[in-house]
Protein backbone atom coordinates (compact mmCIF):
# COMPACT_ATOMS: atom_id res chain seq x y z
CA UNK A 1 0.00 0.00 0.00
CA UNK A 2 1.43 3.36 -0.94
CA UNK A 3 1.59 5.92 1.80
CA UNK A 4 0.00 8.42 -0.56
CA UNK A 5 -3.75 8.08 -0.73
CA UNK A 6 -3.85 10.63 -3.54
CA UNK A 7 -1.30 11.21 -6.27
CA UNK A 8 -1.83 13.41 -9.32
CA UNK A 9 0.59 13.27 -12.23
CA UNK A 10 0.61 16.07 -14.79
CA UNK A 11 -3.09 16.81 -14.54
CA UNK A 12 -4.36 19.24 -17.14
CA UNK A 13 -7.91 20.28 -17.82
CA UNK A 14 -9.15 22.35 -20.72
CA UNK A 15 -12.71 23.19 -21.60
CA UNK A 16 -14.47 25.53 -23.94
CA UNK A 17 -16.47 28.41 -22.57
CA UNK A 18 -18.15 29.92 -25.62
CA UNK A 19 -15.35 30.94 -27.95
CA UNK A 20 -12.53 30.81 -25.43
CA UNK A 21 -10.53 27.78 -24.40
CA UNK A 22 -10.15 27.77 -20.66
CA UNK A 23 -7.04 26.14 -19.18
CA UNK A 24 -8.39 25.22 -15.78
CA UNK A 25 -5.41 23.07 -14.83
CA UNK A 26 -1.97 23.35 -16.42
CA UNK A 27 -0.10 20.37 -15.05
CA UNK A 28 -0.71 19.61 -11.40
CA UNK A 29 1.58 17.17 -9.63
CA UNK A 30 0.68 16.55 -6.06
CA UNK A 31 0.88 13.84 -3.43
CA UNK A 32 -1.34 13.66 -0.40
CA UNK A 33 -0.42 11.37 2.46
CA UNK A 34 -3.03 9.29 4.23
CA UNK A 35 -4.58 11.10 7.16
CA UNK A 36 -3.66 14.59 5.95
CA UNK A 37 -5.86 17.58 6.57
CA UNK A 38 -5.09 19.76 3.58
CA UNK A 39 -6.49 23.09 2.42
CA UNK A 40 -6.53 24.38 -1.12
CA UNK A 41 -6.68 28.13 -1.51
CA UNK A 42 -6.48 30.48 -4.43
CA UNK A 43 -8.56 33.09 -6.23
CA UNK A 44 -11.70 32.22 -8.17
CA UNK A 45 -10.86 30.50 -11.41
CA UNK A 46 -7.55 29.20 -10.15
CA UNK A 47 -8.64 25.59 -10.67
CA UNK A 48 -9.36 24.48 -7.09
CA UNK A 49 -12.80 23.05 -7.74
CA UNK A 50 -11.71 21.41 -10.99
CA UNK A 51 -8.88 19.69 -9.16
CA UNK A 52 -11.18 18.55 -6.37
CA UNK A 53 -13.68 17.15 -8.89
CA UNK A 54 -11.00 15.19 -10.70
CA UNK A 55 -9.69 13.82 -7.41
CA UNK A 56 -13.22 12.75 -6.48
CA UNK A 57 -13.92 11.11 -9.82
CA UNK A 58 -16.61 13.62 -10.76
CA UNK A 59 -14.66 15.00 -13.69
CA UNK A 60 -12.05 13.67 -16.09
CA UNK A 61 -8.77 15.48 -16.82
CA UNK A 62 -7.73 16.34 -20.36
CA UNK A 63 -4.44 14.63 -19.68
CA UNK A 64 -2.53 13.25 -16.72
CA UNK A 65 -3.35 10.65 -14.14
CA UNK A 66 -5.07 10.64 -10.81
CA UNK A 67 -4.20 7.73 -8.54
CA UNK A 68 -6.50 6.99 -5.66
CA UNK A 69 -4.85 4.50 -3.35
CA UNK A 70 -2.61 3.52 -6.28
CA UNK A 71 -5.54 3.03 -8.73
CA UNK A 72 -5.76 5.33 -11.76
CA UNK A 73 -9.40 6.45 -11.67
CA UNK A 74 -9.18 8.64 -14.80
CA UNK A 75 -9.48 5.58 -17.03
CA UNK A 76 -12.45 4.03 -15.22
CA UNK A 77 -15.84 4.10 -16.94
CA UNK A 78 -18.76 5.70 -15.10
CA UNK A 79 -20.27 2.34 -14.23
CA UNK A 80 -17.18 1.52 -12.15
CA UNK A 81 -16.51 5.04 -10.99
CA UNK A 82 -19.73 5.32 -9.03
CA UNK A 83 -18.55 2.44 -6.83
CA UNK A 84 -15.29 4.23 -6.11
CA UNK A 85 -17.27 7.32 -5.11
CA UNK A 86 -19.51 5.21 -2.95
CA UNK A 87 -16.79 3.38 -1.09
CA UNK A 88 -13.75 5.65 -1.03
CA UNK A 89 -14.94 9.24 -1.30
CA UNK A 90 -17.18 11.48 0.73
CA UNK A 91 -18.31 14.83 -0.65
CA UNK A 92 -19.50 17.88 1.22
CA UNK A 93 -20.82 20.88 -0.66
CA UNK A 94 -21.31 24.53 0.04
CA UNK A 95 -25.09 24.31 -0.39
CA UNK A 96 -25.57 21.12 1.70
CA UNK A 97 -28.08 19.69 -0.84
CA UNK A 98 -30.13 17.80 1.70
CA UNK A 99 -33.38 16.31 0.44
CA UNK A 100 -36.18 18.45 1.87
CA UNK A 101 -38.73 15.66 2.31
CA UNK A 102 -36.42 13.43 4.31
CA UNK A 103 -35.51 13.69 7.99
CA UNK A 104 -31.95 14.30 9.14
CA UNK A 105 -31.49 10.59 9.78
CA UNK A 106 -32.89 9.64 6.37
CA UNK A 107 -30.67 12.19 4.67
CA UNK A 108 -27.64 10.60 6.29
CA UNK A 109 -28.80 7.26 4.88
CA UNK A 110 -29.28 8.53 1.31
CA UNK A 111 -25.98 7.12 -0.06
CA UNK A 112 -26.92 3.67 1.24
CA UNK A 113 -30.39 3.56 -0.32
CA UNK A 114 -29.36 1.64 -3.47
CA UNK A 115 -27.49 -0.87 -1.33
CA UNK A 116 -30.66 -2.46 0.07
CA UNK A 117 -29.18 -2.94 3.49
CA UNK A 118 -30.72 -2.00 6.81
CA UNK A 119 -27.66 -2.20 9.02
CA UNK A 120 -26.70 1.40 8.29
CA UNK A 121 -29.33 2.86 10.56
CA UNK A 122 -27.33 2.30 13.76
CA UNK A 123 -24.32 3.79 12.12
CA UNK A 124 -26.28 6.83 10.99
CA UNK A 125 -27.55 7.37 14.53
CA UNK A 126 -24.02 7.10 15.90
CA UNK A 127 -22.75 9.63 13.37
CA UNK A 128 -25.51 12.07 14.23
CA UNK A 129 -24.72 11.71 17.87
CA UNK A 130 -21.03 12.21 17.08
CA UNK A 131 -21.87 15.59 15.50
CA UNK A 132 -24.26 16.41 18.31
CA UNK A 133 -27.56 16.06 16.44
CA UNK A 134 -29.22 13.15 18.21
CA UNK A 135 -32.10 15.41 19.22
CA UNK A 136 -32.58 16.48 15.61
CA UNK A 137 -32.75 13.03 13.99
CA UNK A 138 -36.40 13.35 13.04
CA UNK A 139 -36.23 16.94 11.87
CA UNK A 140 -36.44 17.93 8.27
CA UNK A 141 -33.83 20.23 6.70
CA UNK A 142 -36.09 23.29 6.89
CA UNK A 143 -36.29 22.80 10.66
CA UNK A 144 -32.50 22.84 10.96
CA UNK A 145 -30.08 25.76 11.05
CA UNK A 146 -27.39 26.09 8.38
CA UNK A 147 -24.73 24.68 10.67
CA UNK A 148 -26.94 21.75 11.60
CA UNK A 149 -27.68 21.06 7.95
CA UNK A 150 -23.99 21.04 7.13
CA UNK A 151 -23.36 18.63 10.00
CA UNK A 152 -26.03 16.32 8.57
CA UNK A 153 -24.27 16.58 5.21
CA UNK A 154 -21.00 15.62 6.91
CA UNK A 155 -22.65 12.53 8.40
CA UNK A 156 -24.00 11.69 4.94
CA UNK A 157 -20.47 11.90 3.56
CA UNK A 158 -19.20 9.61 6.32
CA UNK A 159 -21.89 6.91 6.26
CA UNK A 160 -19.99 4.71 3.81
CA UNK A 161 -16.72 5.11 5.72
CA UNK A 162 -14.76 6.76 2.92
CA UNK A 163 -11.02 7.18 2.92
CA UNK A 164 -11.09 10.72 1.60
CA UNK A 165 -13.41 13.58 2.46
CA UNK A 166 -13.63 16.31 -0.19
CA UNK A 167 -15.07 19.62 0.98
CA UNK A 168 -15.87 22.45 -1.42
CA UNK A 169 -16.34 25.83 0.30
CA UNK A 170 -18.34 24.18 3.01
CA UNK A 171 -18.29 27.19 5.31
CA UNK A 172 -19.29 29.57 2.52
CA UNK A 173 -22.94 29.72 3.56
CA UNK A 174 -22.33 29.79 7.29
CA UNK A 175 -21.56 32.63 9.66
CA UNK A 176 -18.02 32.82 11.02
CA UNK A 177 -18.68 31.10 14.30
CA UNK A 178 -20.68 28.24 12.82
CA UNK A 179 -18.04 27.90 10.12
CA UNK A 180 -15.36 27.53 12.75
CA UNK A 181 -17.40 24.89 14.57
CA UNK A 182 -17.69 22.91 11.36
CA UNK A 183 -13.97 23.12 10.71
CA UNK A 184 -13.22 22.01 14.29
CA UNK A 185 -15.56 19.09 13.73
CA UNK A 186 -13.70 18.15 10.57
CA UNK A 187 -10.43 18.35 12.42
CA UNK A 188 -11.79 16.01 15.05
CA UNK A 189 -12.90 13.59 12.35
CA UNK A 190 -9.48 13.82 10.77
CA UNK A 191 -7.74 13.02 14.02
CA UNK A 192 -10.10 10.45 15.49
CA UNK A 193 -10.75 8.51 12.29
CA UNK A 194 -7.49 9.12 10.47
CA UNK A 195 -9.50 10.31 7.48
CA UNK A 196 -7.80 12.26 4.71
CA UNK A 197 -9.51 15.62 4.24
CA UNK A 198 -9.14 18.02 1.31
CA UNK A 199 -10.78 21.36 1.84
CA UNK A 200 -11.29 24.23 -0.56
CA UNK A 201 -11.68 27.57 1.14
CA UNK A 202 -11.43 31.28 0.68
CA UNK A 203 -11.14 31.83 4.38
CA UNK A 204 -7.59 32.14 5.74
CA UNK A 205 -8.71 31.22 9.24
CA UNK A 206 -10.24 28.00 7.99
CA UNK A 207 -7.09 27.22 6.03
CA UNK A 208 -4.93 27.85 9.05
CA UNK A 209 -6.62 24.96 10.87
CA UNK A 210 -5.16 22.48 8.37
CA UNK A 211 -1.72 20.91 8.40
CA UNK A 212 -0.89 21.71 4.79
CA UNK A 213 -1.97 24.55 2.54
CA UNK A 214 -1.71 24.41 -1.23
CA UNK A 215 -2.17 27.62 -3.20
CA UNK A 216 -3.34 27.45 -6.78
CA UNK A 217 -3.05 30.18 -9.36
CA UNK A 218 -4.03 29.91 -13.00
CA UNK A 219 -4.17 26.14 -12.87
CA UNK A 220 -0.83 25.60 -11.22
CA UNK A 221 0.34 24.97 -7.68
CA UNK A 222 2.27 28.09 -6.73
CA UNK A 223 2.77 27.38 -3.04
CA UNK A 224 2.72 24.27 -0.86
CA UNK A 225 3.23 24.89 2.82
CA UNK A 226 3.23 22.32 5.55
CA UNK A 227 2.45 23.67 8.99
CA UNK B 1 -35.44 3.13 3.43
CA UNK B 2 -34.99 1.61 -0.02
CA UNK B 3 -35.14 3.00 -3.53
CA UNK B 4 -38.87 2.20 -3.71
CA UNK B 5 -39.91 4.30 -0.71
CA UNK B 6 -37.45 6.97 -1.81
CA UNK B 7 -39.06 7.20 -5.24
CA UNK B 8 -42.59 7.12 -3.87
CA UNK B 9 -41.82 9.78 -1.30
CA UNK B 10 -40.37 12.03 -3.95
CA UNK B 11 -43.91 12.19 -5.32
CA UNK B 12 -44.89 14.31 -2.38
CA UNK B 13 -42.31 16.95 -3.23
CA UNK B 14 -44.57 18.94 -5.49
CA UNK B 15 -48.03 17.99 -4.43
CA UNK B 16 -49.83 20.22 -6.90
CA UNK B 17 -47.92 18.95 -9.88
CA UNK B 18 -48.14 15.33 -8.79
CA UNK B 19 -51.89 15.73 -8.24
CA UNK B 20 -52.38 17.10 -11.73
CA UNK B 21 -50.39 14.24 -13.23
CA UNK B 22 -52.48 11.81 -11.17
CA UNK B 23 -55.65 13.51 -12.35
CA UNK B 24 -54.50 13.27 -15.96
CA UNK B 25 -54.01 9.54 -15.81
CA UNK B 26 -57.14 9.08 -13.67
CA UNK B 27 -59.38 10.71 -16.27
CA UNK B 28 -58.05 8.39 -18.95
CA UNK B 29 -58.49 5.33 -16.76
CA UNK B 30 -61.97 6.48 -15.79
CA UNK B 31 -62.96 6.69 -19.44
CA UNK B 32 -61.51 3.31 -20.31
CA UNK B 33 -62.99 1.58 -17.24
CA UNK B 34 -66.49 2.96 -17.62
CA UNK B 35 -66.66 2.27 -21.35
CA UNK B 36 -65.39 -1.27 -20.91
CA UNK B 37 -67.84 -1.92 -18.08
CA UNK B 38 -70.72 -0.69 -20.22
CA UNK B 39 -69.50 -2.82 -23.11
CA UNK B 40 -69.36 -5.86 -20.88
CA UNK B 41 -72.87 -5.18 -19.66
CA UNK B 42 -74.18 -4.89 -23.21
CA UNK B 43 -72.44 -8.05 -24.23
CA UNK B 44 -73.82 -10.15 -21.42
CA UNK B 45 -77.22 -8.57 -22.06
CA UNK B 46 -77.10 -9.86 -25.60
CA UNK B 47 -75.92 -13.28 -24.50
CA UNK B 48 -78.73 -13.49 -21.99
CA UNK B 49 -81.37 -12.44 -24.47
CA UNK B 50 -80.20 -15.20 -26.70
CA UNK B 51 -80.11 -17.63 -23.84
CA UNK B 52 -83.69 -16.72 -23.05
CA UNK B 53 -84.66 -18.11 -26.41
CA UNK B 54 -82.91 -21.21 -25.07
CA UNK B 55 -82.35 -22.93 -28.35
CA UNK B 56 -85.51 -21.62 -30.00
CA UNK B 57 -85.39 -21.09 -33.75
CA UNK B 58 -87.00 -18.32 -35.69
CA UNK B 59 -88.64 -18.89 -39.04
CA UNK B 60 -88.60 -15.65 -41.00
CA UNK B 61 -88.78 -14.32 -44.54
CA UNK B 62 -85.52 -14.95 -46.35
CA UNK B 63 -83.20 -11.98 -45.98
CA UNK B 64 -85.40 -10.01 -43.57
CA UNK B 65 -83.27 -7.32 -41.91
CA UNK B 66 -85.08 -7.48 -38.61
CA UNK B 67 -88.02 -9.32 -37.15
CA UNK B 68 -90.63 -6.58 -37.78
CA UNK B 69 -89.72 -6.58 -41.50
CA UNK B 70 -90.32 -10.28 -41.98
CA UNK B 71 -93.59 -11.71 -43.29
CA UNK B 72 -94.51 -15.36 -42.80
CA UNK B 73 -97.71 -17.10 -43.88
CA UNK B 74 -99.80 -18.33 -40.96
CA UNK B 75 -100.43 -21.63 -42.74
CA UNK B 76 -96.87 -22.64 -41.80
CA UNK B 77 -97.96 -22.97 -38.16
CA UNK B 78 -99.97 -26.15 -38.63
CA UNK B 79 -97.40 -27.63 -40.93
CA UNK B 80 -94.63 -26.98 -38.38
CA UNK B 81 -96.73 -28.43 -35.56
CA UNK B 82 -96.87 -31.69 -37.47
CA UNK B 83 -93.07 -32.00 -37.42
CA UNK B 84 -91.90 -34.48 -34.79
CA UNK B 85 -88.72 -32.53 -34.09
CA UNK B 86 -90.73 -29.52 -32.96
CA UNK B 87 -92.19 -29.26 -29.49
CA UNK B 88 -93.97 -25.91 -29.74
CA UNK B 89 -94.76 -23.24 -32.29
CA UNK B 90 -95.48 -19.57 -31.62
CA UNK B 91 -96.56 -17.11 -34.31
CA UNK B 92 -95.47 -13.57 -33.39
CA UNK B 93 -96.03 -10.02 -34.60
CA UNK B 94 -93.49 -7.31 -33.75
CA UNK B 95 -94.44 -3.64 -33.55
CA UNK B 96 -92.30 -0.78 -32.39
CA UNK B 97 -94.34 2.01 -30.81
CA UNK B 98 -93.42 5.49 -29.78
CA UNK B 99 -94.49 6.55 -26.36
CA UNK B 100 -94.46 9.79 -24.49
CA UNK B 101 -92.17 9.37 -21.49
CA UNK B 102 -92.65 12.37 -19.29
CA UNK B 103 -92.28 14.73 -22.23
CA UNK B 104 -89.48 12.67 -23.76
CA UNK B 105 -89.75 10.47 -26.78
CA UNK B 106 -89.40 6.79 -25.96
CA UNK B 107 -89.87 3.49 -27.73
CA UNK B 108 -91.37 0.20 -26.65
CA UNK B 109 -91.35 -2.95 -28.63
CA UNK B 110 -94.70 -4.69 -28.68
CA UNK B 111 -94.78 -8.41 -29.38
CA UNK B 112 -98.12 -9.92 -30.30
CA UNK B 113 -98.26 -13.54 -29.12
CA UNK B 114 -100.71 -16.39 -28.71
CA UNK B 115 -101.07 -18.59 -25.63
CA UNK B 116 -98.48 -20.91 -27.07
CA UNK B 117 -95.83 -18.28 -26.24
CA UNK B 118 -95.65 -19.59 -22.70
CA UNK B 119 -94.27 -22.82 -24.07
CA UNK B 120 -91.43 -20.82 -25.59
CA UNK B 121 -90.04 -19.37 -22.39
CA UNK B 122 -89.59 -20.55 -18.85
CA UNK B 123 -93.02 -20.61 -17.13
CA UNK B 124 -91.55 -18.70 -14.22
CA UNK B 125 -91.14 -15.59 -16.31
CA UNK B 126 -94.37 -14.10 -15.02
CA UNK B 127 -93.45 -12.20 -11.89
CA UNK B 128 -96.82 -10.72 -10.96
CA UNK B 129 -100.35 -11.17 -12.26
CA UNK B 130 -101.06 -13.56 -15.09
CA UNK B 131 -100.79 -14.02 -18.83
CA UNK B 132 -103.75 -12.82 -20.88
CA UNK B 133 -105.78 -15.27 -22.90
CA UNK B 134 -105.55 -15.52 -26.62
CA UNK B 135 -108.96 -14.05 -27.27
CA UNK B 136 -108.53 -11.20 -24.82
CA UNK B 137 -108.11 -7.78 -26.26
CA UNK B 138 -106.61 -4.65 -24.76
CA UNK B 139 -104.56 -6.61 -22.24
CA UNK B 140 -100.82 -6.73 -21.88
CA UNK B 141 -97.97 -8.12 -19.79
CA UNK B 142 -95.06 -5.80 -19.39
CA UNK B 143 -91.33 -6.19 -18.67
CA UNK B 144 -90.45 -5.37 -15.08
CA UNK B 145 -87.95 -2.64 -15.92
CA UNK B 146 -90.26 -1.08 -18.47
CA UNK B 147 -92.99 -1.05 -15.82
CA UNK B 148 -90.61 0.71 -13.46
CA UNK B 149 -89.60 3.19 -16.09
CA UNK B 150 -93.15 4.06 -17.07
CA UNK B 151 -94.25 3.84 -13.46
CA UNK B 152 -97.13 1.48 -14.17
CA UNK B 153 -98.36 -1.59 -12.31
CA UNK B 154 -101.03 -4.27 -12.44
CA UNK B 155 -104.42 -2.90 -13.44
CA UNK B 156 -103.02 0.34 -14.85
CA UNK B 157 -103.76 1.42 -18.38
CA UNK B 158 -101.10 2.16 -20.96
CA UNK B 159 -101.88 4.18 -24.08
CA UNK B 160 -99.96 3.42 -27.24
CA UNK B 161 -100.96 5.61 -30.14
CA UNK B 162 -104.72 5.10 -30.25
CA UNK B 163 -104.63 1.76 -28.48
CA UNK B 164 -105.14 1.19 -24.78
CA UNK B 165 -103.88 -1.78 -22.80
CA UNK B 166 -104.65 -2.86 -19.26
CA UNK B 167 -101.66 -4.39 -17.54
CA UNK B 168 -102.53 -7.92 -16.38
CA UNK B 169 -99.03 -9.22 -15.69
CA UNK B 170 -95.43 -8.27 -15.20
CA UNK B 171 -92.63 -10.51 -16.44
CA UNK B 172 -88.98 -10.71 -15.55
CA UNK B 173 -86.34 -12.45 -17.64
CA UNK B 174 -83.29 -10.55 -16.38
CA UNK B 175 -82.46 -9.51 -19.91
CA UNK B 176 -82.72 -6.44 -22.06
CA UNK B 177 -86.29 -7.23 -23.05
CA UNK B 178 -87.39 -6.51 -19.45
CA UNK B 179 -86.69 -2.88 -20.17
CA UNK B 180 -88.28 -2.56 -23.55
CA UNK B 181 -91.01 -5.09 -24.22
CA UNK B 182 -94.75 -5.37 -23.92
CA UNK B 183 -96.46 -8.68 -24.71
CA UNK B 184 -99.99 -8.31 -26.12
CA UNK B 185 -102.59 -10.63 -27.73
CA UNK B 186 -101.59 -11.29 -31.32
CA UNK B 187 -104.73 -9.80 -32.84
CA UNK B 188 -104.14 -6.49 -31.05
CA UNK B 189 -100.63 -6.40 -32.47
CA UNK B 190 -102.02 -7.21 -35.91
CA UNK B 191 -104.31 -4.17 -35.75
CA UNK B 192 -101.39 -1.98 -34.74
CA UNK B 193 -99.11 -3.27 -37.46
CA UNK B 194 -101.77 -3.43 -40.18
CA UNK B 195 -100.63 -6.88 -41.25
CA UNK B 196 -103.20 -8.87 -43.24
CA UNK B 197 -105.01 -11.72 -41.53
CA UNK B 198 -103.12 -14.60 -43.12
CA UNK B 199 -99.59 -13.50 -42.14
CA UNK B 200 -97.43 -12.86 -39.05
CA UNK B 201 -93.89 -11.48 -38.78
CA UNK B 202 -92.14 -14.61 -37.62
CA UNK B 203 -92.83 -18.04 -36.24
CA UNK B 204 -90.78 -18.99 -33.22
CA UNK B 205 -90.12 -22.71 -32.93
CA UNK B 206 -88.94 -24.73 -29.95
CA UNK B 207 -87.21 -27.96 -30.91
CA UNK B 208 -87.70 -31.12 -28.81
CA UNK B 209 -83.99 -30.92 -28.14
CA UNK B 210 -81.35 -28.41 -29.25
CA UNK B 211 -79.56 -30.95 -31.44
CA UNK B 212 -82.63 -31.17 -33.71
CA UNK B 213 -82.14 -27.56 -34.80
CA UNK B 214 -80.31 -28.47 -38.03
CA UNK B 215 -82.94 -31.03 -39.01
CA UNK B 216 -85.65 -28.41 -38.53
CA UNK B 217 -83.76 -25.89 -40.59
CA UNK B 218 -83.35 -28.36 -43.45
CA UNK B 219 -87.02 -29.35 -43.25
CA UNK B 220 -88.21 -25.73 -43.46
CA UNK B 221 -85.81 -24.54 -46.10
CA UNK B 222 -86.43 -27.56 -48.33
CA UNK B 223 -90.20 -27.36 -48.13
CA UNK B 224 -90.92 -23.66 -48.12
CA UNK B 225 -89.40 -21.39 -50.67
CA UNK B 226 -88.59 -17.85 -49.52
CA UNK B 227 -88.23 -18.66 -45.83
CA UNK B 228 -85.20 -19.17 -43.68
CA UNK B 229 -84.51 -20.41 -40.17
CA UNK B 230 -82.24 -18.35 -37.97
CA UNK B 231 -80.53 -19.67 -34.89
CA UNK B 232 -80.14 -17.59 -31.79
CA UNK B 233 -76.52 -18.70 -32.00
CA UNK B 234 -76.21 -16.79 -35.27
CA UNK B 235 -77.60 -13.71 -33.59
CA UNK B 236 -75.19 -14.13 -30.71
CA UNK B 237 -72.22 -14.42 -33.00
CA UNK B 238 -73.33 -11.44 -35.00
CA UNK B 239 -73.79 -9.49 -31.79
CA UNK B 240 -70.39 -10.52 -30.57
CA UNK B 241 -68.80 -9.44 -33.83
CA UNK B 242 -70.34 -6.01 -33.49
CA UNK B 243 -69.25 -5.90 -29.86
CA UNK B 244 -65.70 -6.82 -30.77
CA UNK B 245 -65.58 -3.96 -33.25
CA UNK B 246 -67.04 -1.59 -30.67
CA UNK B 247 -64.59 -2.82 -28.09
CA UNK B 248 -61.74 -2.04 -30.46
CA UNK B 249 -63.08 1.47 -30.96
CA UNK B 250 -63.46 1.92 -27.21
CA UNK B 251 -59.86 0.85 -26.68
CA UNK B 252 -58.54 3.20 -29.33
CA UNK B 253 -60.49 6.20 -28.09
CA UNK B 254 -59.78 5.68 -24.42
CA UNK B 255 -56.17 4.70 -25.04
CA UNK B 256 -55.67 8.15 -26.48
CA UNK B 257 -57.00 9.61 -23.25
CA UNK B 258 -54.69 7.44 -21.16
CA UNK B 259 -51.72 8.24 -23.40
CA UNK B 260 -52.39 11.94 -22.94
CA UNK B 261 -52.36 11.21 -19.20
CA UNK B 262 -49.05 9.41 -19.68
CA UNK B 263 -47.60 12.43 -21.44
CA UNK B 264 -48.72 14.44 -18.42
CA UNK B 265 -46.74 12.10 -16.19
CA UNK B 266 -43.70 12.31 -18.44
CA UNK B 267 -43.92 16.09 -18.35
CA UNK B 268 -44.29 16.26 -14.58
CA UNK B 269 -41.41 13.85 -14.11
CA UNK B 270 -39.20 15.75 -16.51
CA UNK B 271 -39.87 18.97 -14.62
CA UNK B 272 -39.06 17.27 -11.32
CA UNK B 273 -35.86 15.85 -12.68
CA UNK B 274 -34.70 19.19 -14.05
CA UNK B 275 -35.63 20.92 -10.84
CA UNK B 276 -33.70 18.38 -8.81
CA UNK B 277 -30.62 18.41 -11.01
CA UNK B 278 -28.25 19.51 -8.21
CA UNK B 279 -29.75 16.98 -5.86
CA UNK B 280 -29.37 14.21 -8.42
CA UNK B 281 -25.77 15.31 -8.86
CA UNK B 282 -25.28 14.86 -5.13
CA UNK B 283 -26.84 11.40 -5.21
CA UNK B 284 -24.32 10.48 -7.87
CA UNK B 285 -21.46 12.05 -5.97
CA UNK B 286 -22.39 9.88 -3.00
CA UNK B 287 -22.18 6.75 -5.10
CA UNK B 288 -25.57 6.30 -6.77
CA UNK B 289 -25.20 4.76 -10.22
CA UNK B 290 -27.00 6.09 -13.29
CA UNK B 291 -29.30 3.12 -12.95
CA UNK B 292 -30.08 3.82 -9.27
CA UNK B 293 -31.09 7.38 -10.11
CA UNK B 294 -33.16 6.37 -13.14
CA UNK B 295 -34.82 3.58 -11.20
CA UNK B 296 -35.98 5.95 -8.47
CA UNK B 297 -37.50 8.21 -11.14
CA UNK B 298 -39.34 5.30 -12.78
CA UNK B 299 -40.64 4.29 -9.36
CA UNK B 300 -41.97 7.78 -8.84
CA UNK B 301 -43.80 7.59 -12.18
CA UNK B 302 -45.09 4.18 -11.16
CA UNK B 303 -46.42 5.70 -7.94
CA UNK B 304 -48.29 8.36 -9.90
CA UNK B 305 -49.70 5.66 -12.18
CA UNK B 306 -50.71 3.52 -9.22
CA UNK B 307 -52.65 6.31 -7.53
CA UNK B 308 -54.01 7.67 -10.83
CA UNK B 309 -55.08 4.19 -11.91
CA UNK B 310 -56.84 3.50 -8.62
CA UNK B 311 -58.61 6.85 -8.58
CA UNK B 312 -59.54 6.40 -12.25
CA UNK B 313 -61.04 2.98 -11.64
CA UNK B 314 -63.13 4.22 -8.73
CA UNK B 315 -64.34 7.16 -10.85
CA UNK B 316 -64.90 4.82 -13.81
CA UNK B 317 -67.09 2.46 -11.80
CA UNK B 318 -68.96 5.43 -10.37
CA UNK B 319 -69.51 7.06 -13.73
CA UNK B 320 -70.66 3.87 -15.42
CA UNK B 321 -73.31 3.41 -12.77
CA UNK B 322 -74.25 7.06 -13.17
CA UNK B 323 -74.59 6.41 -16.91
CA UNK B 324 -76.81 3.44 -16.13
CA UNK B 325 -79.13 5.73 -14.20
CA UNK B 326 -79.23 8.41 -16.87
CA UNK B 327 -79.58 6.17 -19.92
CA UNK B 328 -82.35 3.59 -19.64
CA UNK B 329 -81.75 0.08 -20.99
CA UNK B 330 -78.02 0.39 -20.34
CA UNK B 331 -76.98 -2.58 -18.29
CA UNK B 332 -73.76 -2.11 -16.32
CA UNK B 333 -72.09 -5.02 -14.72
CA UNK B 334 -69.12 -4.93 -12.40
CA UNK B 335 -66.62 -7.34 -13.84
CA UNK B 336 -63.01 -7.79 -12.93
CA UNK B 337 -61.41 -8.22 -16.33
CA UNK B 338 -62.06 -4.74 -17.80
CA UNK B 339 -61.00 -3.20 -14.48
CA UNK B 340 -57.77 -5.18 -14.45
CA UNK B 341 -57.15 -4.41 -18.11
CA UNK B 342 -57.41 -0.67 -17.69
CA UNK B 343 -55.41 -0.76 -14.45
CA UNK B 344 -52.54 -2.70 -15.95
CA UNK B 345 -52.63 -0.49 -19.03
CA UNK B 346 -52.39 2.65 -16.90
CA UNK B 347 -49.55 1.31 -14.75
CA UNK B 348 -47.64 0.09 -17.79
CA UNK B 349 -48.00 3.42 -19.50
CA UNK B 350 -46.92 5.32 -16.38
CA UNK B 351 -43.76 3.28 -16.13
CA UNK B 352 -43.16 3.88 -19.81
CA UNK B 353 -43.69 7.62 -19.29
CA UNK B 354 -41.11 7.55 -16.52
CA UNK B 355 -38.43 6.04 -18.71
CA UNK B 356 -37.44 9.13 -20.67
CA UNK B 357 -37.19 11.36 -17.56
CA UNK B 358 -35.33 8.50 -15.88
CA UNK B 359 -32.79 8.28 -18.69
CA UNK B 360 -32.45 12.03 -18.55
CA UNK B 361 -31.88 11.93 -14.80
CA UNK B 362 -29.43 9.07 -15.14
CA UNK B 363 -27.36 11.09 -17.57
CA UNK B 364 -27.06 14.17 -15.36
CA UNK B 365 -23.35 14.44 -14.64
CA UNK B 366 -22.57 14.53 -10.91
CA UNK B 367 -20.48 17.60 -11.51
CA UNK B 368 -23.60 19.71 -11.99
CA UNK B 369 -24.18 19.55 -8.26
CA UNK B 370 -21.07 21.51 -7.51
CA UNK B 371 -21.33 23.84 -10.47
CA UNK B 372 -24.94 24.64 -9.67
CA UNK B 373 -23.93 27.48 -7.39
Amino acid sequence: MPNEIIETIGLTKEYRLGQTLVHALRGVDMKVAKGSFMSMVGPSGSGKTTLLNIIGGLDKPTSGRMLLDGLDITTLPERKLHRIRRVKIGFIFQHFYLIPTLTALENVLVPTIPMKSSHFEDKAEKLLSFVGLTEREKHRPNQLSGGEQQRVAICRALINEPEVLLCDEITGELDTETGEQIVRLLKRINQERNLTILLITHDQRVASESDRIITLLDGRIVADKAR
Amino acid sequence: MNTFTFGIRNMGRRKGRASLAILGIAVGVMLITSLLLIMDGLESGIAESVELLSGNLIVQKKGAVDLPFSIVNISLVDSLKANKDIRAVSPEIYVVQRIDEGGLLGFVSVIGVTESYREMVSPAYIKEGEVFHENDTGKATVGIKLADRLNIGLGDTLSLDTYEFTITGIFETNTLIDASTLLVPIEDARRMSGLPKEVVNVIEVRPVSPDRADAIREYVEARYDGYEVIYPQDLLEEGEEIMDTLRGVVWIVSSIAVIVGGIGIANAMLMSVLERTPEIGVLKATGWSNFDVGYSVVLEAFGIGLIGGTVGIILGIGSSFAAENIIPNLPVRLSLIPILQSFIFAIGLSILSGIYPALKAGRIPPLVAIRGE
